[in-house]
C-alpha cells in the first residue's frame, strides 16, 4: 500500500475526495491538518497551505469523528492510552496529534487527563524514514570498536529524531544490539506491535513504555549493547540512563535545545553536560531552501568542541 | 375395511395435529438456545475488550472462533473480515465508504435473516451503534448493559415458551382429536 492509500484510508470520505485533488503533489505533504469549522489544510515544505477545492473544504465534526473512528479502527477503547497522551500511531508510520476537550481525573496531586472528547482538531504528520541521512555522521561516533555515548541536541521539528532512526538501523546493521524505549512510537512506528520503520535486524523495541521504566527493562531482559530513546528530560529518565550506563550499555538519545548553551541551562542534563557524561554530542540545525531541506550535523567532543561538521540534502 | 381406514384416518389426523404442536413448541425452545448463543458471543466479546483490550477487529476475530463459527460467531467473523478489510477471496477489498454501523445492519440482516424479533434486532443494532466509538470504561458499559437487556429478553421467552409450549401441545392434540370426530 503506497503512502497516500495509507493516509486516505483513515480519512472521512469527504476528505478523501478533497484530498484526491492534489495527488500530483502528494510527495510534498508533510501534514494533513483538520480543524472543525475550519478549511482542511495540508503543510508542504513547512508552510500551510488550503485545500482549494471549490473554494476550500471546510471541515465538519461528522468528518472529524468519522475519521478518528477508522484512525481507531472502531476500537477507540484499544487506544485509550494513546488518546489520553494526545497521539495515535497508523499503518505505516505516521503519526496522528490529537487535540479537544480534555477531560481530566481528580487525583490526590491534583488532576490528570483522563481522555479527550470530543476531538475535533487532528494534525496527521506523515511518516518519511530518511534512509542514509545518518551516513556521514555515524563514522565520527565511534573509536575504534567502541561507541561513544551519544546526545542529539536540536529544537522540535528539526530532524533529531530522523537522525536517531537513522543511526540506529546503521549501528543494527553493523552488527550491534539495539534496544529502543519508544514511549511515542515515533522512531519504530509500531502498529499492533510490529516495527513500520526499518530499524535495523538487531533491534529490539519497547513500544509506548515509559521511558525510565523502558529503560530498566530492556537493561534487565533484553541485554542490549546500545539503548537508544528519544527526548529525555526528566529526572526519572536521567537516573535510568546512569543505570543504563553502570550496566556496560552504550547510550543513543536525544534532547531538546537549540544550542549547547541552552542544553546547559536545563537541569538534569546541564549538569551531565557539565560532568561529561557523553563521549560526542551532535547539534543539528535545518535550512530550507525552496524544495530542497538541508541538514547541518555539527558534532562535538565530550567537552562541546566541535570536531566536525557535516551536511545532509533531502529533496 | 371401511372401519378400519376410518380409524386408521383418525388416528393420522390426531398424530400429526400433536406432531405440529410438539414441532412449534420446540421451535420456541430452539429459539431459546439461539438466544442463549448470542448472550454467550456477546458475553465473550464483552470478556475481549474488557481484560484484552482487543482492537474490535481482533476481538470479533477471536470471539467467533472461540464459539465454533457457526450463527452468531460466524456473523462475528463476517464482520471481523470486512473491517480488516478482507472479504472471502483473500484479495483486499476495501469496504472504504462504509460505516461499522452499515456493516453491522448488513451483516445481521443475510445471517438472520429476518429470523430476529423487533426487540432482539433494535437491542443490536443499538449494540452496534455504540461499538468501537467509546472508550473503554463507556464500551464496557454498554456491552454490559446490552448484554443485561439481552439476558432479560431470554427469561422473558423463556416464560413464554414454558406456557406457550404446553398451549401449543395441548391445542395440537385437542385440534387433531376434534378434526377426527368432525371427519368420523
Amino acid at each position: 500500500m503506497g503512502r497516500q492509500e495509507e493516509i486516505l484510508r483513515v480519512l472521512a470520505p469527504g476528505l478523501r475526495a478533497a484530498l484526491r485533488t492534489m495527488s500530483s503533489c502528494w510527495d510534498e505533504v508533510e501534514e494533513i491538518r483538520l480543524r472543525v469549522g475550519q478549511p482542511l489544510a495540508v503543510t508542504r515544505y513547512g508552510r500551510s497551505v488550503f485545500v482549494e477545492e471549490q473554494g476550500g473544504h471546510p471541515v465538519t465534526m461528522e468528518e472529524i469523528r468519522d475519521t478518528v473512528n477508522l484512525l481507531s479502527s472502531y476500537s477507540r477503547y484499544a487506544f485509550e492510552d494513546k488518546i489520553r497522551q494526545g497521539f495515535l500511531t497508523i499503518q505505516g508510520g505516521h503519526r496522528v496529534g490529537l487535540a479537544g476537550r480534555v477531560i481530566l481525573e481528580q487525583t490526590a496531586d491534583g488532576g490528570m487527563v483522563k481522555t479527550i472528547s470530543p476531538i475535533t482538531f487532528l494534525n496527521i504528520r506523515i511518516a518519511r524514514q530518511m534512509i542514509g541521512c545518518a551516513d556521514q555522521v555515524l563514522p565520527l561516533l565511534w573509536e575504534r570498536d567502541a561507541f561513544y555515548d551519544t546526545l542529539l541536541i536540536s529544537p522540535p521539528g528539526m530532524g533529531k529524531t530522523t537522525l536517531l532512526r537513522d543511526l540506529i538501523r546503521l549501528v543494527s546493521y553493523q552488527g550491534m544490539t539495539v534496544g529502543v524505549v519508544d514511549e511515542r512510537s515515533e522512531l519504530a512506528a509500531c502498529y499492533q506491535g510490529i516495527p513500520q520503520n526499518d530499524l535495523g535486524p538487531r533491534t529490539d523495541v519497547l513500544d509506548g513504555c515509559l521511558k525510565a521504566e523502558g529503560l530498566m527493562m530492556m537493561v534487565r531482559t533484553m541485554a542490549p549493547q546500545i539503548l537508544a530513546v528519544d527526548e529525555v528530560g526528566s529526572e526519572a529518565d536521567h537516573h535510568a540512563l546512569e543505570y543504563a550506563m553502570h550496566c556496560g550499555c552504550r547510550l543513543l538519545v536525544t534532547a531538546h535545545g537549540s544550542s549547547w548553551e541552552e542544553a546547559l541551562q536545563r537541569p538534569c542534563l546541564g549538569r551531565w553536560l557539565e560532568e561529561g557524561r557523553f563521549g560526542r554530542y551532535v547539534l543539528i540545525e535545518k535550512r530550507i531552501l525552496g524544495k530542497n531541506r538541508m541538514f547541518r550535523y555539527q558534532v562535538c567532543d565530550q567537552k562541546g568542541k566541535i570536531i566536525a561538521s557535516v551536511q545532509s540534502n533531502n529533496e | 375395511m371401511h372401519a378400519q381406514l376410518k380409524w386408521i384416518g383418525m388416528v393420522l389426523i390426531v398424530a400429526s395435529c400433536s406432531g405440529l404442536g410438539v414441532q412449534l413448541a420446540h421451535l420456541c425452545v430452539e429459539r431459546i438456545r439461539q438466544c442463549r448463543q448470542v448472550e454467550q458471543c456477546l458475553q465473550r466479546l464483552l470478556g475481549e475488550i474488557r481484560f484484552h483490550q482487543l482492537p474490535l477487529e481482533a476481538a470479533l476475530l477471536e470471539t467467533g472462533k472461540a464459539l465454533g463459527n457457526q450463527g452468531f460467531a460466524d456473523f462475528f467473523i463476517r464482520l471481523s473480515r470486512r473491517l480488516t478489510g478482507i472479504c472471502d477471496s483473500g484479495e483486499q477489498q476495501a469496504d472504504e465508504d462504509v460505516t461499522l454501523v452499515a456493516l453491522w445492519q448488513e451483516e445481521l440482516d443475510r445471517y438472520l435473516e429476518g429470523s430476529l424479533l423487533q426487540e432482539e434486532q433494535e437491542l443490536l443494532l443499538r449494540l452496534g451503534q455504540e461499538l468501537g466509538t467509546l472508550d473503554l470504561e463507556e464500551q464496557v458499559r454498554s456491552l454490559q448493559h446490552c448484554l443485561d437487556q439481552w439476558r432479560q429478553h431470554i427469561e422473558g421467552l423463556q416464560r413464554k415458551v414454558e406456557s406457550h409450549g404446553r398451549l401449543y401441545r395441548g391445542i395440537g392434540v385437542s385440534v387433531g382429536v376434534f378434526l377426527a370426530i368432525l371427519l368420523l
